[in-house]
């Protein structure tokens, strides 16, 4: 009890050291709850799927090809024939806009089912009320009702005939109510009758008739079933096993990681603070020892002390949480389903349970994060002697040195032999180990020649460059962290900014017309060109099938101003491709298909003729850039594709503004209206992309950021637990006569001078994983890669925002210092 | 991305979804004891074409629908015995609703009209029953002519001499047992007697005030053969039979059977060891004497229509069937043809566990004449 006044009593003096602790609990448990919530949300979305479909949804009829899609004849034919339980359903994703914007950054699944004949199926699976209270169902109440989840009825809003379906104006959502349901698998969901459907969307077509079944179909069945099918559908299971069971486990280990990964950073940034909080009650500890008090009722009381805290932040660090997560969630959403290809609902947490995990967590995090401070006090209480750090510098720089050789050679060795993205991965975790490794194996040679280079007529400087030499041996952990994190995030920022500034390039350059015309109207170009003066270029698409892969074949133009259009990733004499491609022998594939099929200049391939289909022997005479396309695609002169009957929706346009007027009224004239054809400027068409690509990585740069303050906050507790140790340093200063503040900007320059060293080593090791992420990882993940450009003001705003947080962090420990008098500096004693 | 597994997430949130939202509309009206909830029809002037006395039933075009009533019905009964002398009762009916509050559209989604099916069959031992609905439109659901056919997904009753004509036809359906079996029904329906029309040429009164009736008619000489093949859960084996039988067939339309006055009712249709056939009603109505009616038919198809005055019909034995306790048997009492019978079901638990449960199966009669025949009990 004795003790527990003196701790309480100690509040006063510890504040700021108190403060950093609760704040890292704080930002740690904020951090693991909205981890943890928005892993449950897509824990409960994945398991409530796999939940309900092993007894009832065992198989499900499809087309074959999207050419010859499910119809309302299909579905009727196989329940006629007498397919039992089928029902059929109909998808498709949209943006809904509101005010000419979408309300959410991913697309809108709109699903209709067929609730007729559906819900006999339901209640004969005995999945409907008891009977005891059963009463009749009035059907006609599920016309016009739309099924969403509560958060996503947020969204949407009260009024209903605001929003339209990606904008178009004749797709209002104005017939419909909304009934909401907090079922976790729903997300950004709406789910209505067939009927609703279609009035939605008029011209769709049944995207698949589930086979709804308990016990699950047997072969005698499903035999049966495959008798009445028609030639152009085809009964697919489910129940993948394997591949549940791969994604299962895929997911969950997704899931886990981030936890862990969470858990990982929050550890580390309430070890510094809980180190700083102990080095400042050192002194009062070794009175308190004195007094007769044990260590083991200090190091319980301690333990009580942040178990305590560890209690209050978690319940701030929810309320947090729940805040932070409900504004990130669409982006997050998005992203998630993105990753795992699966729908993430909302999900609902327990307040109580979310409790109950981040206390447990954050006790067991709060315990290993004080174990390390309370060993080393344990064994500074169990001396009186000073306690002498012995650094032995030249012993440490070898093995270090060693063991950066050793994960270089690592390093390389993976980069040069590895096949897989995995492998590739760990690459990359190597490397920046290895750069760890080199920096704290240089970290103290290239201070000492820092402290040799300043001049002998600034001692105080020179006096404080060396004494960094030794700070640096005491903050091996923080400033690891701070490397690994400076590291990444030059490495990614450079790798996403070489992507945006590549992106804009080749966009800028592609995009050679004036505008861009979508439409899948038949339109007559000659017809256009005489009314209108307007030029229209057509892309002619079709997808072929080369070795056992879909391939897409579209046409390029050969004019002067799309040859200047062009950007190559690999090409010979310009003029000879050119030629070679307009004579027809010639093509051009992107870097997806010449990487993937490993193909190089100059090999030949052969293709199907556009117009004939005649397998035809090709060249390639040059391998493009096509940045963010999944698939590989080959490009041949537009003359070859003459007679070919191929689909056209994208139209290059030159026109002037006046011309484009004449170009809306010629297609009034010829009945295509507004809402059938989009055309957008090229600045616009610009503008949109790059905005996508913003929005795309808005999430790696919120997490960039976030490691980036976390590491450097980690960073200056570390410093500041320091300078309790470099306080002799600074009595011999101040007895030299030096004044306070003089002093202490001697100290902030040690402490910045570690940081600036840091952040030095980071750049190097920051480009070449940003080299890694683009040359290896991305042309192994995706088979197209981009230029990789070193922005130096990039970095330089790494450097700025890191020295920023440090500076905020330790400024006030600083200006408290300073204000100590010079009695108390010159009298302490360790 | 592409997806490695299709929408199954989506799929069975609509799975779960619907189920919630039928479970949320059967929710709805816990306190309403109509048997219909009539809340789309709350404005009089949705209210479907009424029966009248003046319409003029006609054959064979009376026996397709009538899309301008509320409700309609096509309704198959029948007593049959194998050739192991084992009894089954069979019930095969067709059900048509329309809902003003659903808009008819130009897609075949899109329609005022919907169809239910109901078939059942019932062994000593066995219960198969199976539920189906379909949208009038989308063509898997309906009633053709050239020839005369009714029919839902695979269950099929079509005459089988190219006529528009309801006889003879043969009829063709599937059900399922609790146990899992599956049974199919493969009948052929011949008619022995002519069709009858109840109450005053078919426009049948069925409430003291007249506000409640119906077009009616019936074909109760109908002789029914064919085969039941029975294929069990979990072998690939089938056991078939043959079974013969009477059967009783009654399509019914109406727009004012069914309102907040309704509380249910209580139907027998009966074939008598003389041959002669009896219809009896009784007709349970909120703050109202309960209405009795009933036809009687002699074996040569005149029919005598049985007022309130001319039938007795009184529930003797309630036996507990589903949490209910339902009439299972009856004493009924003919005074002017000195008939007094005794009805009782000849097997207790007959309940229809459908979308809109009821009691429908087979009953013995004894008394001052002997026969068999079908109950069906509904809204309790």
């Amino acid at each position: 009890m004795v003790f527990v006044k003196l701790l309480i009593s100690s509040y006063k003096q510890a504040k700021f050291s108190l403060l950093m602790l609760l704040l890292s609990l704080v930002i740690a448990t904020t951090g693991l709850s909205a981890v943890l919530i928005i892993n449950n949300s897509a824990k409960q979305s994945y398991s409530s799927s796999n939940e309900f479909l092993i007894p009832n949804v065992s198989h499900q009829i499809i087309a074959k090809s999207e050419d010859t899609p499910i119809t309302t004849q299909d579905y009727v034919f196989l329940k006629r024939s007498g397919v039992p339980n089928l029902v059929a359903i109909a998808q498709q994703s949209s943006y809904l806009f509101k005010d000419g914007q979408s309300i959410t950054p991913s697309k809108i699944e709109f699903t209709g089912v067929d609730n007729v004949s559906l819900f006999p199926i339901l209640i004969s699976l005995n999945l409907g009320e008891e009977e005891e209270n059963s009463q009749p169902t009035n059907i006609g109440l599920l016309n016009g009702t739309a099924i969403v989840h509560q958060k996503f009825a947020n969204l949407l809003g009260s009024d209903l005939s605001e929003l339209t379906i990606d904008g178009q104006s004749n797709q209002r959502l104005d017939f419909l109510s909304i009934t909401t349901l907090n079922e976790p698998t729903l997300g950004n969901d709406m789910v209505m009758d067939l009927q609703d459907y279609f009035k939605l969307f008029p011209n769709a077509s049944l995207s698949r008739l589930l086979l709804v079944s308990k016990p699950e179909l047997k072969q005698r069945d499903l035999d049966l079933i495959q008798q009445w099918l028609p030639e152009h559908l085809k009964i697919e299971s489910l129940n993948n096993d394997v591949n549940n069971q791969e994604l299962t486990n895929s997911f969950h280990l997704n899931l886990v990681a981030m936890a862990l990964l969470m858990f990982v950073v929050c550890l580390f940034i309430v070890l510094n603070s809980a180190n700083l909080l102990i080095n400042s009650r050192m002194g009062w500890f070794k009175v308190c020892r004195q007094l007769g008090i044990p260590r083991k009722t200090i190091f319980n009381v301690q333990l009580i002390e942040i178990l305590t805290l560890g209690f209050v932040a978690t319940l701030i660090g929810i309320v947090v949480s729940v805040q932070l997560v409900n504004f990130v969630s669409p982006t997050v959403q998005a992203t998630l389903e993105g990753l795992s290809g699966k729908e993430v609902g909302f999900g609902n947490t327990s307040f109580i349970s979310l409790l109950v995990q981040v206390f447990s967590i954050t006790a067991i995090g709060c315990i290993l994060a004080i174990a390390a401070p309370l060993i080393k006090t344990n064994q500074q209480l169990s001396t009186t002697k000073a306690y002498l750090s012995n650094i032995k510098l030249g012993k440490q720089a070898l093995y270090f040195s060693c063991l950066t050789a050793v994960l270089a050679s690592i390093c390389a060795l993976l980069l040069i032999t590895a096949s897989s993205l995995m492998l590739l991965l760990i690459a990359s975790a190597v490397l920046i180990l290895a750069g760890c490794s080199a920096m704290l194996a240089s970290y103290p040679l290239i201070l000492k020649r820092l402290a040799a280079i300043v001049p002998s007529n600034m001692p105080l400087l020179k006096v404080s460059s060396q004494q960094s030499v030794l700070l640096c041996g005491k903050t091996k952990i923080a400033c690891c962290a701070f490397f690994i994190a400076a590291t990444s995030n030059i490495g990614m920022n450079l790798m996403v900014d070489s992507f945006r500034l590549a992106t804009q390039s080749w966009l800028e350059s592609r995009l050679a017309s004036d505008y861009y015309l979508y439409s899948d109207e038949q339109i007559n170009l000659v017809d256009v060109e005489n009314k209108t003066g307007v030029v229209l270029t057509p892309r002619i698409d079709s997808k072929i099938i080369y070795k056992d892969q879909s391939i897409q074949l579209f046409s390029y133009p050969t004019t002067q101003q799309f040859k200047d259009a062009m950007v190559f990733s690999d090409v010979d004499n310009i003029n000879t491709t050119w030629e070679k491609f307009e004579n027809g022998s010639g093509v051009m594939v992107n870097q997806q298909f010449a990487y993937s099929l490993g193909y190089q200049l100059g090999d030949n391939i052969r293709l199907p003729h556009p117009s004939t289909d005649t397998i035809t022997n090709f060249t390639i005479v040059g391998i493009i850039y096509d940045y963010g396309n999944p698939f590989k695609q080959a490009l041949l002169p537009i003359g070859l594709f003459d007679t070919f009957n191929g689909d056209t929706s994208i139209y290059a346009v030159e026109a002037s503004s006046s011309q484009i007027t004449k170009l809306d009224t010629y297609f009034a004239s010829i009945d295509i209206d507004t809402d059938d054809y989009r055309l957008y400027k090229v600045e616009d068409l610009l503008a949109l992309s790059m905005q996508t690509f913003d929005q795309t990585f808005l999430i790696t740069d919120g997490l960039n950021v976030v490691t980036l303050l976390v590491a450097s906050f980690s960073l200056a507790c570390a410093m500041i637990v320091l300078m309790h140790d470099d306080r002799p340093h600074n009595m011999l200063i101040r007895s030299f006569g030096i004044g306070r503040i003089k002093t202490q900007l001697l100290s902030l320059y040690q402490y910045l001078l570690l940081c600036i060293v840091g952040l030095l080593f980071a750049t190097p090791f920051g480009i070449l994983l940003s080299w890694v992420l683009i040359y290896k990882i991305n042309l192994q993940a995706f088979n197209w890669t981009y230029p990789l450009i070193i922005d130096g003001i990039n970095i330089l705003m790494i450097y700025s925002v890191s020295i920023f947080v440090v500076l905020c962090v330790v400024i006030l420990p600083f200006i408290r210092a300073s204000k100590r008098p010079i009695i108390e500096d010159i009298r302490w004693l360790n | 991305m592409a997806k490695l597994i299709p929408k199954s997430v989506i799929i069975l949130v609509v799975l779960v979804s619907a189920y919630l939202l039928f479970n949320t509309m059967r929710q709805n009206s816990s306190e309403d004891s109509s048997l219909f909830s009539r809340d789309p029809f709350i404005d009089a002037k949705q209210l479907g074409k009424k029966a009248g006395p003046n319409y003029q039933m006609l054959f064979p075009n009376d026996h397709f629908e009538h899309t301008e009533f509320d409700i309609e019905w096509w309704y198959l009964t029948a007593n049959l015995v194998s050739e192991q002398n084992e009894i089954y009762g069979l019930q095969w009916t067709l059900f048509r609703f329309r809902n003003p509050s659903t808009e008819e559209t130009n897609s075949e989604w899109g329609s005022d009209q919907l169809y239910m099916a109901h078939a059942s069959i019932h062994s000593i031992d066995e219960h198969f029953f199976s539920e189906k609905y379909a949208r009038r439109k989308l063509g898997n659901a309906g009633n053709n002519a050239d020839p005369f056919t009714l029919f839902i997904d695979n269950w099929e009753w079509k005459n089988n001499i190219g006529t528009n004509n309801l006889l003879p036809a043969s009829l063709t359906f599937d059900a399922v047992s609790e146990s899992g079996k599956k049974i199919r029904a493969s009948l052929n329906l011949s008619n022995n007697g002519p069709l009858v029309k109840h109450g005053e040429d078919g426009f049948s009164v069925k409430s003291p005030n007249g506000k409640h009736a119906s077009h009616y008619y019936s074909a109760p000489f109908i002789h029914m053969t064919g085969l039941f093949e029975i294929q069990d859960k979990t072998s690939e084996d089938v056991s078939s039979f043959r079974v013969l039988g009477d059967a009783w067939y009654d399509h019914e339309w109406t727009s004012q059977l069914l309102d907040n006055d309704t509380l249910g009712w209580d139907w027998m249709s009966l074939h008598l060891d003389n041959g002669d056939k009896l219809m009896a009603f009784r007709m349970r109505l909120d703050n109202q004497n309960d209405f009795v009616t009933g036809s009687y038919i002699s074996k040569d198809g005149a029919l005598t229509t049985l007022s309130p005055n001319d039938i007795s019909l009184l529930p003797i034995t309630f036996t507990r069937v589903n949490g209910k306790d339902m009439p299972l048997a009856w004493q009924l009492s003919i005074e002017s043809k000195n008939m007094d019978l005794s009805i009782e079901s000849v097997k207790t638990d007959q309940w229809n566990h459908a979308s809109i449960p009821y009691y429908e199966g087979m009953v013995s009669i004894s008394g001052t004449q002997g026969g068999k025949g079908f109950l069906e009990l509904t809204g309790y």
